[in-house]
């Protein structure tokens, strides 16, 4: 009976003692919590840190929760709360899980500053280190080998030793994670840690192996000898592992396949059976949910296979490039990277490369750059409709991909090459200057390299091309665009092209030079430099009788841009007088001697390497999937790969296979599509070139002034260089048929035609009068040192033609006539859709389940 | 380190910031989750940690937003320790962070926060090493219920005349599973072999699908994604569930867009919550909107767009016609300016070109995958099963 009563006092004691603390309780957290709006304790928290000292070192675990929230508060905003360290360290062995957890939290963030009092804690982490439950030990661990205070170096090192032999693998786990932390803390430890790694080489667990491998490759790098009796077994366990521990072994196999197999060779080199046993074992991973285990799996596809296996990589790259829009533009500059160097991987996948509207920016760029990569005659049919669209794009940095599309489809597939390049002079008119310069930096290329000039099509000479090209100097205004055109007149000056109309071309660039931009300045000095310099077969100048003239507009030119308010436009010009001197530059006449000859070559092989730079180059070969490679710059702690090894080194046992884990020779062979040739014929057209020389210059030869407001009509442009005797359509439709191969059932409704509408938009364009010869100063007040050439010689670009009545068609693509888009429109466009698709009935068995879509709500 | 950015659709994800370091970022609902990088790091495994923090943390604190994140900044703090060491990512498995850190429970909360004291001793955290880490043991449920989901997407871009330039289905086979004990399921699909790019759940026995081609797992508790395919081209539908064309023309100074719409057959199912988006130009004013069916609304923002909607729409009803007109503002001058020059017209849609369709055909499967079988193993009793398909439009556009 007295037992029963005094345990009901002990129970009415407490209750009294619970009501007190609840009614307490109440009015703090109403305080706390109630009255506050959501999100203020967080923005409030310093207000009440006097109170933190208390509640820390008397208060209850709520309490305490409650001051180390405050305190984390500050701490994650930014304010130093460092001054209550000692109140937190006495609650490291607090009974609250919670309380700890936080504890901890804000004693890694201050232990690098309080290093005597984080000391303290340490022996209660040793105590958990040998608590009974797994998680415990664990954190323990990973808290105090997170401690960066040297002095708890040995300690933890102990630590790490032992727990690396713990029962659980959470905590082997943790202790092998310790390892690349202690080895940053005090790199003294290497060897003991070497040591203590290579114990934990034969962890089982998968949940293990990964932080083990970690800490080899930190404790050991760039050594693979203890690999070798791991190697098949690491093999086999490879999809057990968590994705993050994937990652890390398939990094460390890679690396060492690269040291110890032979480079792949693209015949049926037979590969060491370990190499293709690494490449099998990799191979599941490409189908990984973790994008970031794809990506090591696609690396080391790229790095390690044949190039025959490495089809394998193109569907998950495409997933990748599908996926969200941050997986996919990481996954497009790898994918650039491949199609780079392996672009028939991706033929079958062409479409997956279009340009959605919904693309970000950068996504459209890679997509269309990865367009460029693979372009060839296989998927010329498929690309070339996409292309025609992105060039009539409202967006310009669309049509400006579009335009490095057509410049490599016009080099790789010959069939196309003129329709490319006629798509490409009508993008050179474009109205959008970026669009513009990019086609006619194109059109450079395409000359100089040879594409255009070497097909010998009797439709479009080199002659055309480049009348045609200076005429658009009349309209173009593009800064880039237009030194694009002198450069290449300048480049074609010997040609037959002839020197005459590249010295007009001169003259009028020289009375717009005020007006022009930076680039175009300093391409015209630089033509003017090589039309003197440029030599006869016969040894004499080439310009011959209008040698005079050249000299003086040479003389004006350099005078011009040596006052010119660009800095760059000055340099130039400077440099170019030291190698073609003024006829007052008497100084270096002995160098010149020698210089003379060779300066006209330096000259034109300079430029000409320069555009033929390509803008976009494959650039060094960064690992698949490395941050270097999505920068396209090294960064810090980037290492390459290892390089293959020049001879087969010696054969070294691998362990044995576990079990089940047979070698399966997975077939690389790609089910490639059906591929189709476009076929792309050249434009028949008329309109004979006139290939007569021009007519001699008119006008005084001494009078510089009249030379160069003449008349444009000094020099008989023939009617070749119109817009129509080009063949150019009136829309800038790529390819204009559809392609034979394509079927009769996509020409029914794939609509990608043009309306055969006769070109009259093609104007005759008779010689536009240029600028008017206005006496207004408008070039900047340069008094040019040329005799009677005082003002006018500045007159405003000659730009606003009022002859050119084209319509300017937008650029439509029609119907196909007869077409009936809406018959079956998902069938177009698609490649050996053969075969009738089984109906929906047909089931292979009764299905056991019922169909619950009412039962989902 | 989190903050509001209304979008930041033009940043690239990767993204060089001063000092040699390197941004990672990536948008989800309001919030921008940044990491800094300043070394050699592939850059998706630093997307799938913050994916893996996203999804962690909307598992424990609910819908993210600047103000959830503010009052459970505790558990961020925790959550974010257990999985990031020093740099290198411990797990993004919240199967494992369950048991590491206690998931905030509601009803735990609001008694801790009204009384002042936690109810219940503190659970002992616990982390499950078995070989299957994803299913703990001794789960128990009063019903057994498996239900399957398979929802399938198709992107699709369709040019100006109606064509279509390309087309893709893929799917994701979605599973809730409230099961007893450790079963062990088969799924036996129709035809799995127009699944031409299969991705699975590390549940899924790889060997049995690379043999028999059926889909082996111990499922995890709760909903997971247990697959996600994409159908070889060859199998694709020859048909959309819905035919649009798209038509830009312009007169004088009326900018018109026509959109037409039929159904496409979908097995008779009616195609639901029929949406398109048509943003417009930046300079667009005065628009209008024509159409006999379904609401429209202008949003005249900068830039303006339309939205429409309808409920639904079946093979065989009467097309849809949708009409836009707008005005453009300040460019007829400068038009003409430009045509004077010779030039081509100038950039008239800056911005998007393509209308964006959304819709959903319930009980149909674009793909016609269909699952045959599902089997329970290893225990005794019978659960309930169901399966449930549907069809959406992913990124739908249609190029005008």
């Amino acid at each position: 009976m007295a037992e029963y009563l005094s345990k009901a006092v002990a129970f009415a004691q407490d209750a009294a003692r619970l009501s007190l603390r609840f009614s307490e309780g109440l009015v703090d957290n109403a305080l706390e919590f109630g009255l506050d709006t959501p999100g203020s304790f967080y923005d409030n928290a310093e207000f009440r840190l006097w109170q933190v000292r208390r509640d820390l070192s008397a208060g209850s675990d709520k309490e305490k929760l409650a001051a180390m929230k405050r305190l984390l508060a500050v701490v994650a905003r930014g304010l130093d709360a460092s001054e209550h360290f000692a109140d937190v360290v006495k609650n490291v062995a607090s009974g609250s899980l919670e309380v700890r957890r936080l504890v901890y939290i804000y004693l890694l963030r201050y232990a690098e500053q309080e290093q005597d009092l984080a000391l303290l804690s340490v022996n209660t982490f040793q105590r958990d280190l040998a608590d009974s439950n797994q998680v415990i030990r664990a954190m323990a661990l990973r808290v105090m080998s997170s401690i960066r205070v040297p002095a708890i170096g040995p300690i933890v090192m102990l630590a790490v030793r032992r727990l690396s032999a713990d029962p659980s693998p959470h905590v082997r786990r943790a202790a092998a994670l310790a390892v690349p932390k202690l080895l940053r803390l005090d790199p003294e430890l290497r060897d003991e840690l070497a040591a203590a790694v290579g114990a934990m080489l034969g962890e089982e667990s998968p949940l293990a192996v990964g932080a083990v491998i970690r800490a080899f490759r930190a404790a050991c790098p760039g050594e693979y000898g203890p690999v070798h009796q791991h190697f098949r077994r690491w093999c086999a366990i490879l999809p057990d592992l968590d994705e993050w521990g994937q990652i890390e072994l398939v990094k460390l196999l890679v690396a060492y396949a690269r040291t110890q197999f032979v480079r792949p060779g693209r015949s049926a080199h037979a590969l060491d059976a370990d190499h293709l046993l690494l490449l099998d074992a990799t191979r599941p991973l490409l189908h990984s949910r973790n994008s970031a285990v794809v990506m090591v799996a696609v690396s080391a596809y790229c790095h390690l296979a044949p190039p025959a296996r490495l089809a394998a990589v193109a569907k998950p790259l495409v997933r990748l490039v599908r996926a969200n829009r941050e997986t996919g533009y990481v996954a497009l500059a790898s994918a650039l990277h491949v199609a780079r160097r392996q672009p028939a991987v991706f033929y079958p996948h062409v479409r997956s490369f279009f340009a959605a509207a919904s693309d970000a920016p950068f996504a459209r760029r890679l997509k269309m750059q990865v367009l460029a990569a693979i372009v060839a005659d296989e998927t010329a049919g498929a690309i070339g409709p996409e292309i025609a669209t992105y060039a009539q794009s409202a967006q310009p940095d669309v049509s400006a991909g579009a335009v490095a599309v057509l410049l490599a489809c016009a080099q790789r597939v010959r069939a196309s090459s003129i329709d490319c390049f006629r798509s490409l002079l009508l993008l050179a008119a474009d109205a959008r200057p970026s669009v513009a310069t990019a086609a006619m930096r194109a059109i450079r290329v395409l000359l100089l390299d040879g594409t255009i000039r070497d097909l010998h099509d009797r439709s479009m000479t080199l002659y055309d091309i480049l009348c045609y090209l200076a005429r658009t100097l009349d309209t173009s205004t593009a800064d880039g665009a237009r030194a694009h055109i002198f450069a290449l007149v300048a480049e074609f000056a010997e040609s037959k092209f002839g020197t005459l109309h590249a010295l007009d071309v001169l003259r009028a660039g020289a009375r717009s030079f005020g007006a022009e931009g930076e680039q175009a300045k300093m391409q015209l000095v630089e033509l003017s430099a090589r039309l003197l310099l440029a030599k006869h077969p016969d040894g004499g100048a080439l310009v011959g009788e209008h040698s005079d003239k050249l000299a003086a507009l040479h003389t004006y030119v350099q005078t011009l841009a040596r006052y010119d308010v660009s800095f760059e436009v000055r340099d130039r010009a400077r440099a170019l007088r030291a190698l073609c001197p003024l006829p007052g530059d008497e100084a270096h006449a002995e160098e010149m001697t020698h210089i003379g000859p060779l300066a006209g070559e330096l000259l034109g092989s300079a430029s000409s390497v320069a555009a033929l730079a390509p803008t976009s180059s494959a650039g060094p070969g960064y690992t698949v999937g490395s941050l270097s490679l999505t920068m396209g710059r090294r960064m810090a702690g980037y290492e390459p790969l290892p390089d293959w090894p020049s001879a087969p080194p010696e054969p070294v046992d691998r362990g044995a296979l576990p079990g089940t884990a047979a070698a399966k020779l997975a077939s690389g062979a790609y089910g490639s599509q059906p591929v189709f040739i476009a076929g792309i014929s050249g434009r028949s057209h008329a309109a004979g070139a006139d290939y007569s020389t021009p007519r001699s210059i008119a006008g005084g030869g001494d009078d510089l002034d009249a030379f160069l407001n003449s008349e444009d009509k000094t020099v008989a442009w023939p009617h070749a260089a119109s817009h129509r005797s080009l063949g150019l359509p009136a829309t800038a439709v790529v390819f204009e048929r559809p392609a034979p191969g394509l079927g009769s059932e996509l020409s029914s409704s794939s609509g990608y035609s043009t309306d055969s509408e006769p070109s009259t938009s093609a104007s005759e364009e008779t010689s536009s009068d240029g600028g008017a010869d206005s006496d207004e100063d408008a070039g900047g007040g340069i008094k040019a040192e040329v005799d009677g050439a005082e003002s006018a010689c500045s007159a405003p670009a000659a730009s606003s033609s009022d002859s050119s009545d084209d319509e300017a068609t937008p650029l439509v693509l029609g119907h196909l006539p007869g077409g009936s888009p809406s018959s079956s429109p998902a069938a177009a466009g698609y490649i050996g859709l053969g075969g009738s698709r089984n109906a929906d009935s047909e089931h292979h068995s009764q299905p056991l389940i019922e169909d619950t879509s009412k039962y989902w709500q | 380190m989190i903050a509001s950015v209304p979008s930041l659709n033009d940043a690239e994800p990767v993204w060089s910031a001063p000092q040699e370091a390197v941004c990672i970022h990536i948008q989800r609902q309001e919030l921008v989750y940044l990491a800094i990088v300043s070394q050699e790091i592939p850059p998706l495994e630093v997307l799938e940690l913050l994916e893996g923090v996203v999804q962690a943390l909307t598992e424990y604190v609910g819908h993210l937003s600047e103000l959830t994140v503010k009052e459970n900044f505790t558990t961020v703090y925790q959550l974010l320790s257990e999985m990031v060491d020093s740099g290198i990512v411990v797990t993004t498995d919240t199967a494992v962070l369950r048991g590491l850190v206690p998931v905030p429970n509601l009803v735990n909360r609001v008694i801790e926060n009204v009384s002042g004291i936690g109810i219940g001793p503190e659970r002992r955290p616990n982390v499950n090493t078995s070989s299957t880490p994803w299913r703990a043991r001794g789960i128990r449920h009063s019903t057994n219920e498996f239900f399957v989901d398979i929802v399938e997407r198709i992107d699709a871009i369709v040019g100006t005349s109606g064509s279509v330039v390309s087309f893709d289905v893929s799917g994701d086979v979605s599973c809730k599973s409230k099961l007893t004990g450790m079963p062990e399921m088969i799924m036996v699909l129709n035809r799995p072999e127009i699944m031409d790019d299969v991705v699975f759940h590390p549940c899924v026995r790889r060997r049995a699908w690379d043999s028999e081609r059926t889909i082996g797992f111990v499922p995890p508790d709760g909903q997971f994604k247990l697959a996600s395919f994409h159908v070889a081209m060859e199998a694709s539908p020859r048909s959309l569930p819905l035919h649009v064309r798209a038509q830009a023309s312009r007169s004088e100074s009326t900018h018109t867009i026509e959109i037409t719409i039929d159904a496409g057959q979908c097995n008779g199912r009616p195609i639901e919550k029929l949406g398109v988006r048509v943003p417009l130009p930046q300079q667009a004013y005065n628009i209008g909107v024509q159409c006999k069916t379904g609401t429209h609304k202008v949003t005249n923002a900068r830039p303006p767009q339309v939205e429409w909607t309808a409920k639904s729409m079946r093979h065989g009803d009467r097309g849809l016609r949708l009409s836009i007109q707008y005005h453009m503002r300040g460019n007829d001058v400068a038009d003409r300016g430009l045509r004077a020059a010779g030039g081509t017209p100038p950039a008239e849609q800056q911005g998007v070109a393509a209308a964006f369709v959304d819709f959903e055909v319930a009980g149909y499967s674009a793909s016609s995958i269909k699952v045959d079988a599902l089997r329970l193993l290893r225990e005794s009793y019978k659960p309930y099963k169901g399966v449930r398909y549907v069809t959406r439009a992913g990124s739908f556009q249609v190029r005008f």
